[in-house]
């Protein structure tokens, strides 16, 4: 993340014969903008390390649950872990604007002109990394927890993965939605959830078909053109309704 | 002040809503360069609806507004108000360093120091902005006005900029609000103190609904 050299290169245009001063406003960039959420998300680690927590927590109760029966645990271990997922994702996005427009940033980001969909995809690309990016890691503790065969687990991980940015970018919405409420959070899951089922199936789904011996990586991929549609598609849709915030 | 009567914002019946309801109609103004225009009206009567339809926060429906010259809102004013855009896990000079990198600057050190200085925040560079006072955070949002000229952001919209300050304070940044008419700029301020150095009164009282 180096220093771009950018400086105050405003140019002003004074037309003489109407005497108007005309400047030529210039935005911040993408490097200042990534920096800042990465800053933000770096000294606020107690924020995502909630949802994490519960991640590891229901993952690791199941087992002490359901009992020793290893096969049992090993047809439950790719649901569970996915549903943990899941529940971790619904429980950190709750942040993911309000306090943007609490503390006055949206505010300051529209006023100073600044492209609204860049900052919002920056905002969930490091929010993707600091939870679902890690919870894919996480999820490879299945291996010791439900006795899932390391190919499994790898399958778990890449289909949390394909799987993940789409949920992130649904809850997203839902959470812009929802942003001028007063009781917003409560709603999110209730809007995001259903519209997430589909891929929670299809990702369990998949791990299964290479379970018992058959190619589940049509499903990932469909999983994965989802993903990519939305996190191309969302941040405008999102940008849009961000705008919208003020208007109560 | 040859700078004097070049318009900078021009407001023509312009319609004060917040949503679906009207707060005042038939709202003008004439903002030149070099102009300080304090905004005036009863808690209830715009102020601050005005200043976030300026910002474009809120949806001018009704009136024109033109702005150098040009029909349509600010392009890139300086917006301060109650929320101040403050992140608290940011420290104090990643705070003040983000809200210039706004308006396409990039602070030096000695930048950020002299803007701090000025505020009162030496020293406090790295200190994270939870720790701060309401009077103080709302300094960190104050110190970027050391830093911006007129040929950045030529109009200014302050709401209620003196809030939580001492008069030692009130008195810096009135000084530094008539050095940025003199260099071209223009403010539109609400504050429910007398302002000494404002040259343009708007009384949105006359206008309402």
């Amino acid at each position: 993340m180096t220093d771009s050299p950018m400086q105050v290169s405003t140019t002003i245009t004074a037309n003489k014969k109407s005497n108007i001063i005309v400047t030529t406003p210039r935005s911040i960039g993408f490097m200042q903008l990534w920096r800042r959420e990465w800053q933000v998300k770096q000294q606020g680690a107690v924020q995502w390390l909630y949802p994490l927590v519960l991640f590891l927590v229901i993952i690791t109760l199941f087992p002490l649950a359901v009992g020793s029966e290893p096969a049992l645990l090993q047809r439950l271990g790719v649901s569970a872990v996915w549903i943990a997922a899941l529940l971790s994702l619904v429980m950190g996005v709750d942040g993911l604007f309000k306090p943007a427009l609490d503390n006055g940033t949206l505010a300051q980001l529209v006023v100073a002109n600044a492209s609204l969909p860049l900052w919002v995809l920056i905002r969930l690309v490091i929010h993707w990394i600091f939870s679902s990016g890690i919870v894919a890691i996480l999820s490879l503790l299945a291996v010791p927890l439900f006795q899932l065969s390391w190919f499994e687990a790898w399958i778990l991980m890449a289909s949390i993965v394909t799987g993940s940015p789409m949920l992130l970018m649904l809850s997203a919405v839902a959470s812009s939605l929802t942003l001028s409420l007063k009781n917003g959070a409560v709603l999110v899951p209730l809007i995001a959830l259903p519209m997430q089922l589909p891929v929670l199936i299809f990702a369990t789904g998949a791990v299964d078909l290479f379970a018992t011996g058959l190619n589940g990586l049509p499903i990932l991929a469909l999983l994965l053109a989802g993903s990519i549609i939305s996190v191309l598609v969302m941040p405008w849709v999102i940008a849009v309704t961000l705008k919208m915030s003020w208007l109560n | 002040m040859t700078v004097l009567d070049t318009p900078v914002l021009t407001l023509d019946e312009m319609m004060v809503q917040r949503g679906e309801i009207p707060l005042c109609e038939g709202v003008t103004l004439h903002l030149s360069a070099g102009s300080i225009c304090h905004l005036i009206g009863a808690n209830g009567t715009g102020k601050t609806t005005l200043l976030m339809q300026l910002a474009g926060l809120l949806p001018v429906l009704t009136g024109e507004i033109s702005y150098q010259g040009l029909s349509g809102l600010p392009i890139q004013p300086l917006y301060v108000s109650h929320q101040l855009g403050i992140h608290p896990n940011l420290t104090v000079a990643q705070n003040l360093t983000f809200l210039l990198n706004l308006y396409g600057i990039t602070p030096s050190a000695t930048d950020i120091d002299d803007a701090l200085t000025w505020v009162g925040l030496q020293g406090f560079e790295t200190i994270s902005s939870s720790h701060l006072s309401a009077g103080q955070t709302r300094r960190i949002t104050l110190a970027r006005l050391y830093l911006l000229t007129p040929a950045v952001t030529p109009l200014w919209l302050l709401d209620e900029p003196f809030t939580a300050l001492d008069v030692d304070m009130v008195a810096r940044m009135e000084a530094r609000l008539c050095d940025f008419a003199q260099a071209g700029g223009s403010i539109l301020m609400t504050s429910h103190q007398a302002v000494g150095v404002a040259n343009q009164m708007l009384d949105l009282s006359d206008y309402m609904v």
